[in-house]
């Protein structure tokens, strides 16, 4: 706790510098939040490629409108919103464009590069709850409470007395586990399957 | 449970990469529904807060984004030098246009000025002109006079030349003023008839208004004039005076002479005018007599001898020659 508030303090001064013109300032904020921002876009555009373009094209913004950021609200909502609105309209050009990027395609679990093998949602639905078998009953739990009763984080720290950053790193495993075993029975090149997976995505076999 | 769980449930499976193809085309063509707002919003916040941890960076990392940030302001502030660079070219280059087009505009007016080609009618002795100006204004040239004007009004201005007598009759135009050069005044109207009296060799010039309002440029005063009003200048003292009139003015147009408070030498220079002859004034002896009186339809001797009574300057006539003497 003191040391988010020591953080949150210096984001302040920082903020202040920022718009004041400090170049220091922007380089400093830039790095703090670039590892945030670029995971907070991978998640919904799924290519690390246009996440960095919002994250840049975000603190290109910034920079240009420091002189109306108030530094008396919170900097990382401003970010936030920023980046969100940037995302969703990403999302609706792609939309517009009629067909799924190749990004949200190869992420997709049922896709390989030469079948177009569509899984039923309800095959993915069994898939899922089968593959919760392999998780520890604590990783299941956690899960359950996050995605099945979707309660934040916090809420889950808070009813099982464990820190949020447990349940973050226990959320991920359990992902993790989940998604390697999805894409190992839904396709019949799993090994096909995990290696595109792994390989960027916009290199595009 | 939250009310649009279905929805919730996909956006969940999709931000957690555990969706299919078909999922995700479900999903982009509702993502953007009014209805799907709420759960975006909670969806895309929940994610914001769990990305809190990814903030932690590694020392290398930090130099590296730093470095990055470095690049992308360098990028910021040459892009806006540039384009400050572009808008100033834009700007330079809009105005050079301007120029030449306004500079082009200018050099056909000036040409049209430069192509305006002035006439010139004069009178001589004893001689009286009608003239019609482009413009339509009417002028009666007395005799021995001069106007010089242009055969097309151009610019702004409606401009003649007058060295002479001249009654006008000037055509009305609020948008063009009508300006009377002599060599002593200029006389600015809009649309009025005025006489106006200058001549070189006399002492005393005028301006008489018949009608309308007429202004009159000295060169050290201006003086405006309303109908039936004279201003006299004195050329020789430099002092002149307004003063209402009576008679009717630019009698000389009917061939009658009148004189009102007029130099001797004044009266003289306008007989010559008229009956092209050449008066003189005996040596030693000074005339500063000022003549008044009305000639209708006189002729040289009548004049001569009606001075005579009134002034005691005799005459003596030889020829076109005539002394005058006391």
């Amino acid at each position: 706790m003191a040391s988010a508030a020591v953080y949150l303090n210096d984001e302040r001064s920082l903020v202040l510098r920022l718009i004041n013109g400090d170049e220091d300032a922007f380089c400093e904020l830039y790095a703090a939040y670039k590892n945030r921002l670029i995971f907070f876009a991978m998640r919904f555009l799924k290519s690390r490629e246009y996440a960095e373009d919002i994250f840049q094209e975000a603190f290109i913004a910034v920079w240009q409108s420091r002189r109306f950021i108030n530094p008396d609200s919170s900097f990382s909502t401003y970010l936030y919103t920023i980046v969100r609105n940037r995302v969703l309209n990403c999302l609706r050009d792609w939309e517009n464009e009629g067909k799924l990027r190749e990004y949200i395609l190869s992420h997709a679990v049922d896709y390989t590069d030469n079948t177009k093998e569509e899984i039923l949602v309800n095959d993915l639905h069994r898939l899922i709850s089968r593959a919760l078998q392999r998780l520890t009953p604590r990783q299941r739990e956690i899960f359950t409470m996050s995605r099945e009763n979707q309660m934040s984080h916090r809420e889950i720290a808070e009813a099982l007395g464990i820190s949020v950053n447990t349940v973050q790193e226990s959320i991920s495993v359990s992902l993790h586990t989940l998604r390697n075993y999805v894409e190992k029975y839904s396709a019949g090149h799993a090994d096909l399957v995990v290696l595109l997976v792994c390989i960027d995505p916009v290199i595009g076999i | 449970m939250k009310k649009h769980s279905e929805e919730s449930f996909l956006l969940r499976r999709y931000v957690d990469n555990l969706y299919t193809t078909e999922d995700a085309r479900k999903l982009l063509k509702t993502i953007h529904a009014p209805e799907c707002e709420e759960v975006l919003d909670g969806l895309t916040s929940d994610v914001w807060e769990e990305s809190e941890a990814q903030t932690l960076l590694t020392g290398v990392e930090h130099e590296r984004y730093k470095k990055e940030a470095r690049q992308l302001l360098k990028r910021i502030e040459h892009k806006k030098r540039f384009y400050f660079r572009r808008i100033a070219v834009a700007v330079a280059s809009m105005a050079a246009m301007f120029c030449l087009v306004w500079g082009g505009v200018k050099y056909v007016d000036y040409l049209k000025v430069q192509q305006v080609v002035w006439k010139i009618v004069s009178t001589t002795y004893g001689e009286k002109k009608n003239i019609v100006l482009p413009d339509g204004t009417m002028l009666v040239l007395n005799s021995c006079s001069k106007v010089r004007y242009p055969i097309r009004f151009v610019s702004d201005e409606r401009k003649v030349e007058l060295e002479g007598e001249g009654y006008f009759q000037v055509a009305r135009n609020e948008e063009q003023p009508f300006i009377v050069s002599t060599s002593r005044f200029d006389v600015r109207v809009l649309g009025t008839s005025f006489n106006i009296k200058s001549y070189k060799a006399d002492e005393l010039v005028s301006v008489d208004v018949e009608s309308g309002k007429v202004q009159v440029d000295l060169p050290e005063a201006m003086m405006r004039l309303r109908a039936k009003e004279k201003m006299l200048f004195n050329t020789h003292t430099g002092n002149y005076n307004k003063s209402s009139m009576e008679q009717k003015i630019a009698l000389w147009r009917k061939g009658i002479l009148c004189f009102n408070q007029t130099p001797i030498r004044d009266v003289a220079k306008e007989l010559e005018r008229i009956y092209q002859c050449r008066i003189t004034f005996a040596d030693g002896q000074s005339f500063d007599n000022l003549i008044t009186g009305e000639h209708e339809n006189p002729n040289l001797e009548s004049v001569l001898r009606s001075i005579q009574y009134a002034s005691s300057i005799y005459y003596k006539r030889n020829g076109n020659s005539i002394l005058l003497y006391k």
